[in-house]
């Protein structure tokens, strides 16, 4: 198996009851890569992202994350999970729970360190993001932005080598975009390996090694950012182009 | 004008202070009571009722009262005759419990009373007090019936408030943990687990709890094989703490259903596992949405140990009753239910008072 491959699928099918949500998607991702997934609403963007931490299921072909084939076992699950870090559209910030102690918990509660090293861990990645001034509040006291902040670094704390993005821009009041993207620019030349899904063409453009372009469940085109926005292969994704880029 | 706002602007703009005159507390109480000929009518029918009932209560329970004397002729025909309720208040404490072992009876309400300022400090450890709630009931019945280092007590001589306190303690700590498995076991992805816990909820649910304390007294004894009784106080328990799991339960997986779905991917996204994310994420939040719900069904289940006067067991009620049987007192009800009226409504409100509290500090967390 090629080891510089940081994701690899091949022919993953998914059904939910009588839709098909994904078809046929073979994508390869290596290490270090940035590639921004794109496409209308309802195209399968999301699910794709959420079958490769397993948090949805496929039905058919293979996943491979990291070398691990994603199954039914558990600890493979476990192990994949472990692999990447995830951040969401609507933060998902635990509530109860203070900046620092949430991005304590995934070290304290799944590595198994102690209190002190994991606040270690936790407060420089808050410092990393800007936001370790606000650590002991709790997530309804901070912006949007600074929320989401907060969830990357969270989702940093357990050192993942694969980080998934899911929307984090598109529940944000738009003077809020900028300091989120920031923060994934910083993480995408620093070597992160990320899989966005956004509808933030101007990060696509400048920092994406490739874009997937999705519709109704299939991956259409890939191509790199040149190509992509200056001459789309498909017409849909022209369309897609202009709808997006005029407003 | 553009200079007058600037001012303002630049200056912090604080609240105006509005002082009430007499003359706005005349205004308020004509417009709250005395709007309408129809409000007028009612305040003063409401003030009648007062004024002519409160003193004749307040003459009955206290100023006319008898409190001291020795037989039912000292007693005032015309109101309350607490003679007998002071007469045998060690009796309404503690039962027929042996005299010389009382200090186990005292030792175990200061426990559980402990158990109060644990729950209101917020500096304690949270393992702490989950431990001391844990314990405490293996404690209690450890003090109270013995057995194990102290000398058995039977069950006929728990009485009193210190069954009442007994029963209801126990019952209170132990229905909380089986509800929240029963919760979970709802909500578990493997059939046979939830249809056995749903299955369970629905029967628990539909039936009478003076059903099932009949059942625990009589019924049990013709499936255990002869010779093998299990104490009478053992099975009322388990019947107060699985019968009102099941209420809780509910409560619980509904607490559980509000929580976003998000909440619980975040934690698996991290590599977490089910019961840790369980545990730390979702039942924390889930029980501080059931607070209220929760404490409403803790102060039922509080007042439901009653129930287990029917099975002969002589609680705070049965040991009230009791004395008004006694030739010397009989007839004197009225008396014996105010004071365990009292007697429940102290407690239950204390209870309802650590809801209120808990609800302070959870709004303090919450945005």
């Amino acid at each position: 198996m090629n080891t510089q491959l940081a994701v690899k699928l091949t022919g993953v099918d998914k059904w939910y009851g009588d839709f098909q949500a994904l078809k046929n998607i073979n994508l390869q991702v290596a290490k270090g890569e940035t590639v921004v997934i794109c496409g209308p609403s309802g195209s399968g963007k999301s699910t794709l992202i959420r079958t490769l931490n397993c948090l949805e299921g496929h039905d058919l072909g293979e996943i491979c994350i990291d070398g691990v084939r994603i199954s039914d076992n558990l600890k493979d699950v476990e192990k994949v999970r472990k692999s990447t870090g995830m951040v969401f559209q609507h933060f998902n910030l635990f509530p109860h729970m203070t900046v620092l102690d949430n991005c304590t918990f995934g070290l304290r509660h799944v590595r198994g360190l102690g209190v002190i090293e994991s606040q270690e861990i936790a407060r420089e990645l808050l410092r990393k993001v800007q936001i370790a001034d606000q650590e002991s509040k709790y997530p309804g006291q901070l912006s949007g932005g600074q929320q989401q902040r907060v969830a990357i670094a969270r989702a940093l704390t357990l050192s993942p080598d694969i980080m998934l993005f899911d929307e984090p821009t598109s529940a944000l009041d738009p003077e809020m975009i900028s300091e989120v993207l920031e923060v994934m620019r910083d993480l995408s030349k620093a070597g992160m390996t990320m899989i966005c899904v956004t509808h933030e063409m101007g990060f696509a453009k400048e920092f994406a090694d490739r874009i997937v372009f999705m519709e109704t469940g299939s991956i259409i085109e890939v191509s790199t950012p040149q190509e992509f926005f200056s001459a789309p292969k498909t017409e849909r994704a022209k369309l897609f182009l202009k709808q997006i880029l005029s407003h | 004008m553009i200079t007058q706002i600037t001012a303002v602007a630049s200056t912090q703009a604080k609240r105006p202070v509005v002082r009430k005159s007499a003359r706005d507390y005349l205004y308020i109480i004509r417009r709250n009571l005395f709007n309408s000929p129809v409000d007028t009518i009612v305040t003063l029918a409401i003030s009648a009722l007062l004024i002519t009932y409160i003193p004749l209560i307040l003459d009955w329970l206290y100023f006319s009262a008898v409190f001291s004397g020795a037989t039912r002729a000292a007693c005032n025909p015309s109101a309350a005759c607490w003679i007998p309720i002071i007469n045998f208040m060690d009796y309404y404490i503690y039962g027929p419990f042996p005299i010389d072992q009382r200090w186990r009876v005292d030792t175990s309400f200061v426990l559980g009373l402990l158990a109060f300022p644990l729950l209101f400090s917020q500096r304690m450890p949270q393992k702490i007090i989950l431990m001391y709630i844990f314990l405490l009931p293996l404690v209690l019945w450890a003090l109270l019936k013995g057995g194990v280092f102290l000398s058995d007590i039977s069950t006929t001589a728990l009485g009193g408030m210190t069954l009442t306190f007994f029963l209801g303690i126990i019952a209170m700590c132990l229905s909380l943990p089986v509800a929240i498995i029963l919760a979970l076991g709802r909500r578990s992805r493997l059939p046979i687990i939830r249809w056995v816990c749903s299955g369970y909820i629905e029967l628990v649910r539909a039936v009478p709890v003076l059903t099932f304390l009949f059942m625990a007294s009589l019924m049990l004894q013709l499936f255990l094989p002869g010779g093998v009784t299990i104490d009478v106080l053992f099975r009322i328990l388990f019947v107060l703490v699985f019968v009102s799991a099941a209420y809780k339960a509910e409560i619980i997986r509904g607490a559980i259903q509000a929580i976003p779905s998000g909440q619980i991917e975040a934690s698996y996204a991290m590599g977490c596992g089910y019961w840790k994310t369980m545990a730390y994420i979702v039942m924390p939040q889930a029980l501080r949405n059931s607070v209220p719900a929760l404490i409403t069904n803790f102060i039922g289940l509080f007042k439901e140990t009653t129930l287990v006067m029917i099975l002969g067991l002589l609680e705070v009620m049965g040991v009230v009753r009791a004395t008004f049987e006694n030739a010397e007192w009989i007839g004197m009800h009225v008396e014996g239910m105010v004071l365990v009226s009292f007697f429940f409504f102290a407690i239950c409100f204390s209870i309802a008072q650590y809801g209120a509290h808990l609800e302070r500090r959870i709004k303090r967390t919450k945005y």
